[in-house]
């Protein structure tokens, strides 16, 4: 297990420890029956065993199409739901049987950013407030006070004469950097961003990917970055991670990723992303999948890929691909696929 | 624009609406003229607040009645915005078919999709319900949904996202229409899925005959499948052309801009470049070009006068801006705009 | 860590994002509820109906202006018809006085007017605690089955539902049978034990939806308590559902009173209230309409007044934006 987690990330020997480390995570939820019992009749398998690391200053982009669990996974790894097995170890301390209230105190440490500009703030809360609440929470207001809620206010590129304001007031760029100096107040060293630019219009979208790589810079902090764009996370991101319905398909640094994609899902997905220039869209390879996205409920056994991969063959059914490297990969390049080959799409 | 032997399919001149709200009259469109050819796909490019959903809504008359219209829309040469009320109707569904961007709540949850697809062509057509269920296996094997027959009896919350705007697609085009507008057609599905969408409505298009209007944010999206392209600012068309030379050598700084702040292959390890600022309110807009508070290129002139969409050197490609030609002498005109963290 | 990023354009465009003053959702609520014609006018009659009811008659120790008593007797002048002209003379009548019995008199001699105010305070009083009462039952029921979920919400609302079949008139018959003596603050009492359902189900579907706002979460990741969360986030949220429906609740209580002191399983006497005084003259609304229409036409008007305020709260609270992005 650890040393799987070593080679995810490229060290070798036994050194200073990764600041999360996520192993086998699982995360099931039941499914409800009616009647009067409610009694639970299967499972949603949203996270189905996952293994990886970040440090800090780094950034993980976590990629997928909707039901691969990368909004659990970031839930998960807060502990925003408990899961269902594995580890998190942040910082060495193992979060998943940590008590309520030591948990509170380790919540300083890691924050989350939302997708939704509109219902990640309390309407009925002035944005001063909205960002205080951290410190009025831990008891530090009395010695932070409003006087730090101003400089986060300045440091996400907003005025803090506008603080007693409400979020309606503002754009859906403005209410995102608001999300963002509320996840920073108390200094946290991991910040999970949960497509946190997806709901914005584009030429805004860019400015809070500035804000993101500068803050990141500047505080040092790792960030999982997760998303379904692939431009946005090639461009922010160090290391990349494919899900698909709760399992990693493949996970390496960014260029290996997107430049020598070794899992054929990850081909597909490179080559369906729609990119601005007519030209190259134009000449590009055109990869199209058949069928939809399986339930999670009932995962196709062996592989999860399997019922809409062309390479498809019977050993995919059968047999569970680990993810190790292949193909001729470095060892920080892993891919999960017992036909794991280098295909340039982008 | 080009010099066309024949009349285009669709000519909107001068369209514009008005909405009164709480606050004061917000001017959505103000002025929006394109035409649209047989067969061609053309895209309407903004972001939220440009008007490019209204001005299309606008097309098919489904805008609330306190919006107020102007302008022309000549289908064929007949103005749709001065038909009576039945004409219209009689146009939505059947001459002109809408995709919308949820096909969760564009289609019925208690009516099954054959039904609600017979519904469409009995609607405009005189036929028995077994012929137009046969018209609707049709339109579901066109479109691509697997074993048919079967799901004729299906309910919209049975099927994928996918397959729902698949449905969609059937819907807009069962009665062989001359144009089908698509909003936002797949900015709620996943990649992979949007890629199989935008294949079949092109497969679709050349099947039934027809011309698409695809209004999106998506840059990338225009440029997969639409040969021109509209770009919309503050409820004005602020550049028109072909889209592989809109894109290359944009000549309004907006669209410079959008194509600047998208991250692309190049911009890893550099900043983005984003616009600084906000789109202006619609109610009250204040005078020259709605753009130049956020613009670098801004002039004097510029905070007077309101441009309007004039030639640029490149062959039936309009901009809507002064300096327009500083823009085309730069290498670059992306580089306009800032490399580095912008605040707001 | 502090220094102030750089903002290329100059301050115009920090102006130009703000396209609505800074209002408060209070201030907004109250901006979109004077506009409602209904609304405000519902206000204004309500309040006049208030006043004049605990001002002219008195209230516990406080006097009142009015000079007769609610519960005197004396002579019956002029068969009891009501003293109250306002047909100016010029049209033929007596110009405008108020005369001793503006609302007549009962058979017993008692200045009407005073009656029907007293009558209109008890109506107001239970009407107000039926209100009150079944609001915060209510709220309760609804808060916890909304928050907390799991066993208790599933007892809590299947408490609900059975309430909910439960027939109010029966129930208040015979609880009036048993403890009809008891007073006005009883039977409130009963009737807003009786009256909280519709309240409960709301808060709960209102907190439902709630929880899946983000913005809980991230006061959970944030590491806020329940008892916060509640207080801070959930209940700022529901105020406007809780106000718009405790003030339907008030005027279905008014008629719902009125109909049971009608049967007799209300009001009874030495207390009086308009329902009671309708019940007490109906036979006399031909000979002596006075009487009958008096009262009748207080329990209108309190009704339809608390019902009109409902209906501009609803809209006032109604959160459609009003900034529209095209």
């Amino acid at each position: 297990m650890s040393a799987s987690t070593q080679t995810a990330t490229g060290v070798g020997a036994v050194e200073s420890r990764h600041l999360l480390e996520v192993t086998d995570l699982v995360m099931n939820f039941p499914v409800k029956g009616g009647g009067l019992l409610r009694r639970t009749v299967g499972h949603v398998q949203a996270v189905s065993g996952i293994t990886f690391a970040v440090d800090r200053g780094e950034t993980l982009g976590l990629v997928g199409e909707s039901g691969c669990g990368k909004s659990t996974t970031g839930r998960a790894v807060l502990q925003l739901h408990r899961p269902t097995s594995g580890s998190v170890r942040f910082d060495g301390l193992e979060l998943t049987t940590l008590p309520v209230r030591a948990l509170r105190e380790v919540r300083r440490d890691m924050q989350i950013v939302f997708q939704d500009p509109y219902a990640s703030l309390n309407p009925k809360m002035p944005i001063n407030d909205i960002v205080a609440e951290p410190f009025r929470i831990h008891g530090t207001w009395a010695t932070a006070g409003p006087d730090r809620v101003a400089e986060l206010l300045r440091v996400v590129g907003l005025n803090p004469e506008h603080g007693n304001r409400y979020p309606h007031e503002f754009s859906g760029g403005q209410r995102q950097r608001i999300g963002i100096a509320r996840a920073l107040a108390l200094e946290p060293k991991l910040l999970i961003l949960d497509e946190p630019v997806s709901a914005l219009d584009v030429s805004v979208q860019a400015g809070v990917v500035n804000l993101l790589e500068e803050l990141q810079e500047r505080l040092n902090l790792a960030y999982v970055f997760i998303a379904h764009d692939l431009s946005v996370v090639r461009h922010i991101s160090d290391r990349v991670a494919v899900m698909y319905l709760g399992k990693i398909m493949e996970i390496g640094g960014r260029d290996d990723v997107y430049d020598r994609p070794r899992h054929p899902y990850t081909q597909a997905l490179l080559s369906a992303a729609p990119i601005a220039d007519p030209t190259s869209q134009a000449h590009r390879e055109r990869i199209l999948l058949s069928g939809d996205v399986p339930s999670p409920v009932n995962p196709p056994s062996g592989c999860r890929f399997r019922t809409r991969c062309w390479k498809a063959q019977e050993i995919c059914a059968q047999e569970v691909p680990a993810l190790i490297p292949r193909a001729g990969s470095e060892p920080a390049h892993q891919v999960a696929c017992h036909f794991a080959e280098v295909h340039a799409v982008v | 624009m080009s010099d066309e032997t024949t009349a285009p399919l669709l000519s909107v001149e001068d369209l514009a609406v008005r909405f009164p709200t709480e606050d004061g009259v917000v001017n959505a469109v103000r002025g929006v003229s394109y035409t649209l050819a047989e067969r061609e796909v053309l895209g309407i490019v903004g972001e939220s607040g440009s008007g490019k959903s209204v001005s299309s809504m606008a097309l098919m008359q489904l805008l609330p009645r306190t919006a107020q219209v102007e302008g022309r829309v000549l289908l064929r040469g007949r103005d749709v915005l001065r038909m009576s009320a039945a004409e219209q109707r009689s146009l939505r569904g059947r001459r002109i078919g809408m995709i919308f961007q949820d096909p969760m709540t564009a289609l019925n949850p208690v009516y099954s999709i054959g039904d609600q697809l017979a519904e469409t062509v009995r609607s405009h057509e005189a036929v028995s319900r077994r012929r137009a269920l046969d018209r609707a296996l049709e339109m579901l094997d066109l479109v691509g949904i697997p074993q048919p027959r079967e799901r004729l009896g299906a309910y919209p919350h049975e099927f994928s996202g996918g397959m729902r705007q698949r449905v969609m697609i059937a819907m807009a085009v069962i009665n062989n229409p001359e144009i089908i507008i698509a909003d936002e057609p797949t900015t709620a599905l996943d990649v992979t899925v949007q890629a199989q969408i935008l294949e079949k409505l092109l497969e679709v298009k050349d099947a039934v005959n027809a011309a698409i209007i695809l209004i999106t944010h998506d840059l990338g999206v225009v440029a997969s499948i639409a040969q021109r392209v509209l770009v919309m600012y503050a409820g004005r068309a602020v550049e028109y052309g072909e889209t592989a030379q809109v894109f290359r050598s944009p000549r309004m700084p907006y669209t410079a801009g959008l194509l600047g702040s998208i991250p692309t292959l190049a911009s890893a390890g550099t900043r983005l470049r984003p616009i600084p600022g906000s789109p202006p309110s619609l109610i009250n807009l204040p005078p020259g070009c709605p753009f130049s508070p956020r613009c670098p290129l801004r002039i004097e002139r510029c905070e007077q006068v309101e441009p309007s969409l004039t030639a640029t050197e490149q062959q039936a490609h309009t901009a809507a801006c002064h300096r327009w030609v500083d823009l085309a002498d730069r290498e670059d005109p992306v580089s306009i705009f800032r490399n580095e963290e912008v605040g707001s | 860590m502090s220094s102030e990023p750089s903002t290329a354009p100059p301050a115009p465009t920090v102006e130009r994002e703000f396209t609505v003053v800074a209002r408060t959702q209070a201030q907004m609520v109250r901006r979109r509820f004077f506009r409602h014609r209904g609304a405000l006018g519902g206000m204004l009659v309500l309040l006049a109906i208030v006043v004049l009811a605990f001002s002219s008659i008195g209230f516990g120790p406080v006097h009142g202006w009015w000079h007769q008593s609610y519960d005197g007797s004396g002579d019956v002048v002029n068969g009891g018809s009501p003293t109250l002209s306002v047909l100016p003379k010029f049209l033929g009548g007596h110009g405008f006085s108020i005369g001793q019995h503006p609302f007549g008199q009962s058979d017993i001699g008692t200045d009407f007017f005073a009656l029907t105010m007293r009558g209109a305070q008890q109506s107001l009083i239970i009407a107000f605690t039926v209100g009150l009462v079944s609001t915060l039952l209510g709220l309760l029921v609804g808060a916890i089955a909304g928050f907390f979920r799991g066993f208790a919400e599933s007892v809590l609302m299947r408490i609900t539902d059975v309430f909910l079949t439960i027939p109010l008139l029966v129930i208040a018959a015979i609880v009036a049978h048993k403890y009809g003596g008891a007073g006005i603050m009883a039977l409130a009492l009963v009737l807003g034990f009786l009256e909280w359902m519709q309240l409960a189900r709301l808060i709960r579907g209102e907190l439902l939806s709630l929880r899946e706002k983000e913005f809980i979460e991230a006061a959970r990741a944030l590491g806020a308590s329940g008892p916060r969360i509640i207080m801070r986030h959930l209940l700022p949220n529901i105020v406007g559902t809780i106000i718009v429906n405790a003030t339907l609740t008030i005027s279905s209580a008014i008629l719902l009173e009125t109909a049971l002191s009608y049967l007799g399983l209300g009001v009874r006497a030495p207390d009086t209230s308009l329902g009671l005084l309708v019940s007490n003259y109906q036979t006399a609304s031909t000979t002596r309409p006075w009487l009958f229409w008096w009262p009748g036409l207080f329990i209108i008007a309190i009704a339809l007044s608390v019902n009109f305020i409902g209906d501009g709260l609803r809209d006032a609270f109604d959160p459609k934006q009003n900034r529209v992005r095209a």
